[in-house]
């Protein structure tokens, strides 16, 4: 799993967290650009992928990474709510989206099937 | 402001200046009924001029407007038997002329704009002035008449060209300056053949006459251009005051998002992590208080997220209508369809009245009026953006009685445009916004991942 957000303390307790779930947290990276590099580099299964970054947003990232190829699973999440995002969440090659507060292992096995 | 007691007066000495010069001509054997017609001209300008000065007193344009007034009579001294009055009233006799056009020329900002339109004005200053010093030493007059036509000419083609020059928002508070200023044109033009072709009497004191109602629409004209100046510059404050306000309300929604709600999110999932170390058998009673606090906790994220949502949404600035309208609808408590024809970006202020018109429609909608479908269109008419939104409520609705869109009327009309609302009782009730966005537009945002550079690594980067 790859995590990708600008805050250092939720990449921190996010990573801390999904790995007391059961997965493996290989990398993490603070914007769109270090995360498309990331994704390349150590290929990870899944990406927890923040919508709100630096320099680009996580729908864009999630759109890159889908044209380059990458079989990543990418989950979006923001401190904002999915609602204002619906549309071009629907639009988007993501698997979905959590709201940050309910990052967890579960979720996201969940959201993107896995047992 | 203390000038009050200046414009009067300098309107006073004004009226002096042109009554004295009357009186010359009147004793020269002109007619007593075109000198009372000459003299109310002069005061027209001078009245008008300082009237405008009053409620516009830093722009230049109503203190050439005033000086026209004196300019106005200075020829009307030539015919006076004191010789240093005679000479000045000829030699100096175009002066309303040359004030003419720099007044036509500056208005409405108060300043000569272009290399153009600095050199016509100082050619007709220098050109007139001397051709009527050679008028003084010779007699001829031609020279002085051929150089006016001309002038006259250059601005038959120069007032025309500033409207299709200026911006689109000067372009109205131009307009009525220069139709104005066109009829006067032509009256002086009309009176400058009079004299070089020697048109014989009566048609001569007739077409004399009517250049003297003519040049009266340019007092006219341009008084009404600073009433219109004056709205203009409130309106435009006013759409500054939004600006700033909307600016504020971004940068507070962001604060909001990078700070407090980035740090109980993080918290959320600290508690969580503290709950999972804790495990299903330990210490009961810490876990169901963990439960308890993470419950709490994510409570209390939700409101501060529509705190944050209704400051401003982020959507809205980071997709703009095309990306809000549809949260919108898919957050409203009745099922609603949107249907836009606006993929472009505007103006954020413009893009947030849209926004927040739409937003109190159909929480109206929803609240009010017992409806149970609602529909949000927005499209784009010529340089104006239409937004509707239209229920099948039971209407009535009275939007002078306390509604949010009293609020929301002031800021699209800040804007330049017009909230409307019709809710007929048992009709629904319609609510559209025309906001003009010409020149408003942002370039779509071209952040494209692939294209920045890459930043800095993620620190663990290996399997």
């Amino acid at each position: 799993m790859l995590i990708v957000d600008d805050h250092a303390a939720f990449r921190r307790q996010a990573r801390a967290l999904l790995e007391r779930d059961g997965f493996t947290v290989i990398g993490e990276a603070i914007d769109g650009a270090a995360a498309l590099a990331a994704v390349q580099a150590v290929r990870p299964e899944v990406v927890l992928l923040d919508i709100g970054l630096p320099d680009t947003d996580g729908f864009r990232v999630a759109e890159r990474l889908a044209s380059l190829g990458s079989s990543a699973i990418v989950v979006l999440t923001s401190s904002r709510g999915a609602d204002a995002y619906r549309t071009r969440l629907d639009a988007s090659p993501a698997a979905g989206f959590i709201a940050k507060e309910d990052v967890s292992g579960r979720a996201i096995r969940d959201l993107i099937g896995l047992a | 402001m203390g000038s009050g007691a200046l414009l009067v007066a300098i309107g006073v000495i004004g009226t002096a200046f042109g009554l004295a010069s009357e009186a010359i001509q009147t004793g020269a054997g002109a007619d007593p009924q075109r000198s009372l017609v000459d003299f109310m001209v002069g005061v027209a300008y001078l009245a008008g001029g300082l009237v405008a000065w009053r409620r516009d007193p830093l722009n230049p344009t109503w203190r050439v407007m005033s000086a026209i007034g004196f300019g106005w009579f200075v020829g009307n001294y030539a015919p006076a038997a004191q010789p240093l009055l005679h000479a000045g009233g000829v030699v100096l006799a175009d002066t309303d002329a040359v004030l003419l056009i720099a007044l036509v020329l500056i208005y409405p900002h108060g300043r000569l704009e272009g290399t153009l339109h600095r050199t016509v004005v100082a050619v007709a200053a220098v050109g007139l002035t001397a051709t009527n010093a050679l008028f003084l030493a010779t007699g001829a007059s031609t020279p002085n008449l051929v150089l006016g036509l001309t002038l006259t000419l250059a601005m038959l083609i120069l007032v025309p060209r500033r409207l299709v020059i200026a911006s689109a928002a000067d372009r109205t508070l131009l307009a009525p300056a220069i139709f104005a200023t066109l009829v006067t044109l032509v009256a002086v033009g009309v009176a400058i053949l009079v004299q070089l072709l020697r048109i014989p009497e009566p048609l001569r004191s007739t077409l004399l006459a009517a250049r003297d109602v003519g040049v009266l629409a340019i007092p006219i004209g341009f008084v009404v251009g600073s009433f219109q100046l004056a709205d203009e510059r409130l309106r435009r404050s006013r759409a500054r005051i939004v600006e700033a306000a909307d600016a504020e309300r971004r940068r507070l929604e962001r604060d909001l998002h990078d700070g407090a709600q980035q740090r109980l999110v993080t918290l959320s999932l600290a508690l969580r992590s503290a709950r999972r170390d804790l495990g299903d058998d330990r210490a009961p009673d810490v876990a169901r208080a963990l439960d308890a606090a993470s419950d709490e906790l994510k409570a209390g994220i939700e409101e501060l997220r529509e705190l944050a949502q209704g400051i401003h949404p982020a959507v809205l600035t980071e997709t703009g209508l095309a990306g809000a309208l549809p949260g919108l609808a898919d957050r409203s408590a009745i099922p609603t369809v949107v249907t836009s024809a606006v993929d472009r970006r505007f103006a954020p202020s413009v893009e947030a009245a849209a926004y927040f018109v739409a937003s109190e429609a159909l929480a109206n909608a929803a609240k009010h009026a017992a409806a149970s479908h609602a529909s949000i269109t927005a499209e784009l008419r010529g340089g104006t953006l239409v937004l509707a939104v239209r229920d099948d409520g039971q209407g009535g609705a009275d939007p002078s009685r306390g509604s949010g869109l009293v609020g929301l009327a002031d800021r699209v009309a800040a804007l330049g445009g017009e909230l409307r609302i019709e809710s007929a009782p048992g009709a629904g009730t319609t609510v559209s916004a025309t906001i003009p966005v010409v020149g408003s537009g942002l370039p779509r945002s071209s952040t494209d991942p692939g294209a920045t550079i890459i930043g800095e690594h993620a620190h663990d980067a290996h399997r």
